[in-house]
């Protein structure tokens, strides 16, 4: 597939499927907790990109938003039907690792997601609230609520 | 929000220590890898393109381009100079509504409630500024009168009022009424001058266009406000979309203004206040294809995108940029039926808010 964009940042469509996408597997991935659902969703945010490939300017801040939306509506999926709801994979890791990741399990969806895009994409809160589709004060929000139930519930 | 929470503390430093070990789970090598992986896409994508063929009809982009017409200088968005761009209100504000200190879920009204008056100021704000101008007769702006623009401005007002006033949740647009209560003091402004009305007068009509655009800039942040306070997600799906499609459409607005500000007046400030303008624009496009993302309104999204991009508007401000500008097909762009771009968009978020459960 041939870019049409023109300048500098020109990239095609497979430049940014290889660059991007182990980067969206492990966000995916932490969102959701499941290995299998994170490749499916990384697979439809590319679909969707090159669907809408002429329309969209920055393919790298589409497919980010649009995996958040794609793992906000799985997870919406998830907790209508209890027989999806995430399951951690196993995991052989240290015992405060696993503990924390068997927390964030239990955080509401929007919770979890604040929480990814903060502490692993290191997203300042403007952004995470662009990509959410929420005001700022709302990504404080959900993280001060989310850090204060994970204090509660983590030992020390 | 604590202190806690800015200043990386145990919990956070686990997290981190978590994602980061958590990451490493999924090995690059996994899944659908490279040339593989992106044949896998280009299948999907072309399956779901023969579905939407068979379920539309052939050509829905091809007919879209064809249809766009020129409508000579129609220019509705001709007034508009940009004073509030993606401003998300006051980001501190208590979004309870009746002192309780519990907040109220709005009613879907008092989502769709400022669009009336958002498009009577816009009107208003158009004739004003290019009255001011002299360039009335030239641009055939969509309300030719003063006294009947002011009346509709005065009537969208009214029954915005009525709405917010019946809402519990109405209260997440008093940081707007209060800009509002201004616009009596610009109509007197605008009256009182009695000086030439040439492009020489360009600065009093950005200064007016300025004013106008802060309030409709408040509408729309305190439209913000009031998704916040929907509950229910597919409801506050809708609100948002709602809400980055009159954001569209103002922001459609101002871009358009400004490459025909940069084409007959260029200078270093214009062409800095489009290429910022364009920014946004395409940044909104991308966002609002991102979030209808899985939601009932993915596919008025990819219309109205797909329609704006068929206009042209964007190319030939993308020309401009680079120091040339086809007004003609400007002007063109800037004018699409009816039956398209954002306010067509807006009616099908409507409908499909209408019939959320």
């Amino acid at each position: 597939m041939t870019d049409t964009r023109a300048g500098p940042g020109a990239e095609d469509f497979a430049f940014v499927y290889r660059t991007q996408r182990s980067r969206l597997r492990r966000i995916a991935y932490l969102m959701t907790g499941q290995a299998a659902v994170a490749e499916e969703l990384v697979h439809d945010a590319f679909v969707r990109l090159h669907e809408r490939w002429e329309a969209v300017n920055v393919p790298a801040a589409y497919l980010r938003t649009t995996l958040v939306h794609l793992c906000l509506a799985w997870r919406d999926r998830a907790a209508m039907g209890r027989a999806r709801e995430p399951r951690m994979d196993e995991s052989v890791e240290p015992p405060e690792i696993d503990e924390t990741w068997e927390l964030l399990v239990m955080l509401p969806r929007d919770q979890r997601v604040a929480l990814v895009l903060r502490y692993y994409e290191d997203l300042p809160d403007d952004e995470i609230a662009r990509v959410m589709g929420c005001r700022p004060a709302t990504v404080r929000t959900r993280i001060h609520r989310a850090l204060n139930t994970l204090r509660k519930e983590m030992n020390p | 929000v604590s202190e806690s929470d800015l200043v990386p503390g145990p919990i956070e430093q686990r997290l981190r220590r978590t994602f980061a070990a958590r990451a490493e789970d999924m090995a690059p090598g996994d899944g659908a890898a490279g040339d593989q992986g992106i044949q896998l896409v280009l299948a999907q994508s072309a399956d779901r393109a023969h579905e939407r063929h068979r379920d539309h009809g052939p050509g829905r982009f091809q007919l879209v381009a064809a249809i766009v017409v020129i409508v000579g200088l129609g220019l509705a968005a001709i007034g508009v100079v940009v004073a509030n761009d993606e401003g998300d209100g006051d980001e501190t504000g208590d979004l309870t509504s009746d002192g309780s200190g519990e907040p109220h879920a709005p009613d879907v009204a008092l989502i769709t409630a400022p669009r009336d008056l958002v498009t009577a100021l816009q009107d208003e704000r158009n004739l004003a500024t290019i009255e001011l101008i002299g360039a009335a007769d030239a641009m055939a702006p969509a309300v030719d009168d003063t006294e009947e623009a002011r009346s509709r401005t005065d009537t969208a007002a009214t029954a915005f009022d009525s709405v917010v006033a019946a809402d519990p949740a109405g209260s997440a647009y008093q940081a707007a009424l209060d800009r509002l209560d201004g616009l009596g003091a610009l109509r007197g402004d605008i009256d009182a001058y009695d000086g030439p009305r040439t492009l020489d007068n360009v600065d009093l009509a950005t200064e007016a266009f300025n004013r106008y655009s802060d309030m409709i800039g408040g509408l729309l942040d305190s439209q913000g406000e009031a998704t916040q306070l929907i509950d229910d997600p597919d409801l506050q799906a809708g609100a948002r979309m709602y809400l980055l499609g009159l954001r569209q459409h103002e922001l459609t607005a101002q871009l358009g203004r400004a490459a025909v500000l940069n084409a007959v007046s260029p200078s270093s400030p214009t062409l800095t206040e489009l290429s910022r303008l364009y920014g946004l624009v395409n940044q909104g496009h991308d966002d609002l294809l991102a979030q209808a993302t899985g939601t009932p309104y993915e596919a008025p999204a990819t219309t109205v995108i797909d329609q704006i991009e068929a206009s042209g508007l964007l190319d030939t401000v993308a020309t401009a940029l680079q120091g040339t500008t086809d007004l003609s097909h400007l002007l063109a762009a800037v004018n699409l039926p009816e039956d398209q771009g954002w306010p067509a968009f807006l009616d099908r978020v409507e409908q499909l808010l209408a019939t959320t459960p």
